[in-house]
């Protein structure tokens, strides 16, 4: 999925997991580079997951802070 | 039941896949991480939204001074598991998120407090069990 959305917010569909709960495939019904847009997205699964498949910002709150100057 | 739950230990901080069971039963899986700097968990108003849980407003969420996310609410959710465990009716506050942190949750000490915790770095898991 990585590879084929690079950089992007995904909603997957009839989602299957390991035995660590950790998502291992899935069908893609929508994805964006829009969080707001795949949040809001419709779908008519009873199992549904979203994942970002770009590197995360997150620095933590010291870091945050900085970016916006507070 | 004690849990051993993968992470990967290249990431800056321990990230954690968890599930969130809806009022209509639907399960709806995220991204979180794990912040043993957090009294509270936090989730992101988009997604709470998502799964029927709040309803966005239109207004701006004020950025609050120091050190702080953009908390400006509570919610209950029927249904909170992360690590195999389950919680029911657990307390989380609603918050604004950065799109770019590709994550939907701030787990806090309010769902860790709940079981012994071991993180270990050399194995890249996270062992935890009721207290």
């Amino acid at each position: 999925m990585k590879r084929q959305y690079p950089d992007q917010w995904l909603l997957i569909v009839d989602y299957e997991t390991d035995d660590a709960d950790r998502l291992v495939s899935g069908i893609v019904e929508f994805h964006s580079t829009d969080m707001h847009q795949v949040a809001q997205a419709p779908a008519e699964s009873d199992r549904i997951a979203f994942r970002h498949t770009g590197e995360s910002t997150f620095r933590g709150l010291r870091g945050y802070a900085h970016r916006y100057a507070l | 039941m004690r849990t051993v739950t993968p992470f990967d230990t290249s990431q800056h901080h321990i990230h954690i896949e968890f599930f969130v069971t809806d009022q209509t039963g639907r399960r709806l899986r995220f991204d979180g991480v794990i912040d043993t700097g957090a009294p509270w968990t936090e989730f992101s108003d988009e997604f709470l939204a998502r799964a029927g849980l709040v309803e966005l407003s239109d207004d701006e969420v004020p950025i609050k001074p120091n050190l702080e996310t953009q908390k400006y609410a509570k919610v209950v959710l029927p249904s909170l598991t992360i690590c195999g465990h389950t919680l029911h009716d657990f307390q989380v506050m609603v918050s604004r998120f950065d799109a770019a942190w590709g994550i939907a949750a701030l787990i806090g000490l309010d769902f860790f407090r709940r079981f012994k915790v071991t993180i270990d770095y050399g194995r890249g898991v996270l062992v935890s069990e009721p207290l």
